[in-house]
């Protein structure tokens, strides 16, 4: 394939998928702009673009979400199109609908498409029309009072409540006691109504116990639409997916190939162009239930990229350009396992708080097989106003097994001082005999991990941490503030001991 | 030589500790347990330690009073541990309702002199996009609320209950 047609595009993100999708411009050969908000000034994705143009305040609403700020950012630099990357702006149809009045190539579905779509609704109803299996439900019950009761009630309990316009989790509430669904109800709206701008719910009859299964599906402007294959994303915390692996360990070519069929038909059902992801949930006799599309690129899309040999932000900027598929369904066949880690600025020991602050320190891991998408740097503040995500490890091995065992290694490699985070937390599900089994549901890890706390330092750490408290007891400048500085001297001729004085990042 | 003695803190667990030091090589006393350890820095940020005879990569930095150690895939946070301080420490007053984490207080669901019940919500505090509800551990009277907006930090007071009397057993 030659060269793409757009020369500049503009990154509509931050963090990891940021840099990631900076990257693939890159390799492309194409110029990026970086838009920022005032908490990123200094971050890595917008140092990393050849431009970066300030949206505004730290808020969302202010900066990222902001699409007028962003559209004018587009225009002012000379940017063809506009890659929206995953959250924030990204499933925005008046967004998508907004760069095309502006003459800009939104890097993604139609506005018409991620508005259809993105109506959970009018989503189930599609795939239904087109006998996909949907999960049983009742679509926007109103808010009138009691209409929500009689609806949940209707389905019977459990039931699932969820932001129409939704995704990732927010807005989404499990109800087991008919006397919560009040309050739940109101805190999905209020959840909905700040993430979406939108609180209209939806309730589903629960499924318990169910895995998650997606398939990645790539469509071009020309009627070609393929498959790559299914992720499996059921180790899942409070509905935010944890680690994600392609293919399923539940999935062998049948399977593979109805569950694949039926993404394609409700893709093409729906007129879908650029890259998506139709999301099932399987139950315990292996029957999948159409969820909803996600009309964007997905935070786990490493994943099928490892397996299937696909670069898919580059895929994206190609089939936006309006270039053919070069890939027929026939042509995909997956490749080995690759297994994702999702690491958030969150503490385990406090109830997954999420832990904001300055990185201070960070050591990321370099084993064969390894990529880790990461969007922080040393001596970079992590914002309290975004989706505490830090980065992402990917691990791919020719087996799930060699795949798990370097995903092992390369979490106990990863150091990231400062925030908090769920590294070793991650390392406990991977290294989990059920996770090794691949015996995953949604409940993964309130069965396998919910009382998991990490284990008690050992003597040789706490000798160590003594030495080091004691050494800088009473160096100079062991104030309260961080301090400047280095290791002290050349370990050869200076006192040892006295070397491990200071090393304080700036 | 040397011989220096502390209390090393951890959480909510204290270890003291004495170290002595021979040259390049120190003994440590944790605890129950003796360490002969060795430790070259090298690089920033980084050490060679040797513990009983094993190599030991440490990753460390200091921050305030706190050291964090990154050991063999885990990160630790350790304080020296100083007399009395844990007391000197400005009392936890039962009932009041603290931050779980930095964010900030989206919503006050309760006015001051309201009454509360044990698990009624009390406010929300966000941060990096999701609610955390803060309910009531106990009974008694809203005494002082944050103000919706307010940024806090981690552990911040953002709710005081005080106990009422018909509930105040041991006062």
């Amino acid at each position: 394939m030659g060269a793409v047609d757009f020369t500049k595009i503009l990154v509509a993100n931050r963090g990891e998928i940021a840099v990631r999708i900076i990257r693939a411009c890159r390799e492309l050969g194409i110029a990026t702009v970086a838009v920022y908000s005032e908490a990123d000034a200094l971050a890595p994705h917008m140092l990393l673009a050849d431009e970066a143009v300030l949206l505004g305040p730290p808020e969302p609403a202010q900066s990222y979400l902001h699409i007028g700020r962003v559209v004018e950012a587009a225009r002012r630099t000379g940017a063809q199109a506009v890659h929206p990357g995953y959250g924030f702006l990204s499933e925005n149809p008046d967004f998508a609908a907004a760069c095309g009045e502006a003459d800009l190539t939104f890097i993604g579905p139609p506005p018409a498409v991620i508005r259809a779509l993105g109506d959970k609704s009018r989503a189930r109803r599609l795939a239904a029309a087109v006998g996909v299996p949907i999960v049983p439900g009742v679509d926007d019950p109103g808010s009138a009072e009691g209409a929500l009761r009689e609806a949940a009630l209707r389905l019977g309990l459990p039931v699932l409540l969820k932001a129409a316009a939704g995704g990732g989790g927010k807005g989404m509430r499990t109800v087991r006691d008919a006397a919560d669904l009040e309050i739940q109800a109101q805190g999905a709206r209020r959840e909905a109504a700040a993430a979406f701008g939108d609180d209209t719910l939806l309730i589903e009859k629960l499924i318990e116990r169910p895995r998650h299964i997606e398939v990645q599906i790539l469509a071009d402007a020309h009627g070609n639409i393929v498959h790559l294959g299914e992720r499996e994303c059921s180790v899942q915390r409070r509905h935010q997916k944890v680690v994600e692996e392609s293919p399923s360990p539940l999935a062998d070519d049948p399977f593979r190939a109805a569950l694949g069929e039926a993404a394609v038909r409700v893709a093409r059902a729906a007129g879908y162009v650029n890259a998506g992801t139709v999301e099932f949930l399987v139950d315990d006799r292996r029957s999948f239930h159409f969820l909803e599309v996600n009309t964007r690129l997905q935070v786990e899309h490493p994943v099928t990229e490892l397996v299937a040999g696909v670069d898919l932000v580059q895929a994206q900027i190609r089939v936006a350009a309006g270039e053919v598929l070069d890939l027929r369904q026939d042509d995909v066949s997956l490749r080995g396992w690759a297994v994702e880690c999702r690491v958030y600025a969150e503490d385990p020991e406090a109830g997954f708080a999420p832990s904001p602050g300055r990185v201070l320190h960070l050591h990321e891991p370099q084993l064969p097989g390894v990529r880790v998408d990461s969007g922080i740097r040393a001596g970079q503040d992590i914002p309290v106003h975004y989706d505490p995500i830090l980065s992402k490890v990917i691990a791919w091995a020719p087996t799930r097994s060699a795949a798990i065992r370097r995903m092992a290694q390369a979490l106990r490699e990863y150091v990231i001082l400062g925030p908090r985070t769920n590294l070793l937390y991650l390392r406990a599900i991977v290294e989990h005999p059920a996770f090794a089994a691949g015996d995953l549901s949604t409940q993964f890890l309130p069965d396998h991990l919910g009382d998991w706390r990490p284990p008690a330092p050992p003597p040789e750490v706490l000798a160590v941490a003594a030495t080091l408290l004691e050494s800088n007891r009473h160096a100079p400048g062991s104030s309260r503030r961080r301090r400047a500085g280095a290791i002290a001297a050349s370990p050869a001729f200076a006192d040892p001991w006295d070397c491990l004085r200071g090393w304080r990042p700036s | 030589m040397s011989d220096t003695r502390g209390v090393l803190v951890s959480g909510s667990q204290s270890v003291p500790y004495v170290i002595e030091r021979e040259g390049p090589a120190a003994t440590a006393r944790v605890g129950d347990c003796e360490v002969v350890l060795s430790v070259r820095p090298v690089a920033p940020g980084l050490l060679a330690a040797t513990c009983n005879g094993r190599n030991l990569q440490v990753h460390w930095v200091m921050d305030g009073s706190r050291t964090l150690l990154h050991v063999k895939g885990q990160t630790y946070e350790f304080e020296l541990g100083r007399a009395g301080s844990r007391e000197a420490r400005a009392p936890i007053v039962e009932g009041d309702l603290r931050a779980p984490m930095p964010g900030v207080v989206s919503r006050m669901l309760v006015r001051p002199g309201q009454t509360v019940n044990a698990g009624d919500p009390l406010c929300v505090v966000e941060a990096m996009k999701m609610e955390h509800l803060v309910r009531a551990v106990r009974p008694g009277m809203v005494i002082r609320v944050t103000e919706p907006g307010t940024q806090v930090e981690s552990g911040a007071v953002v709710v005081e209950v005080e106990r009422t009397t018909e509930d105040a057993d041991g006062r």
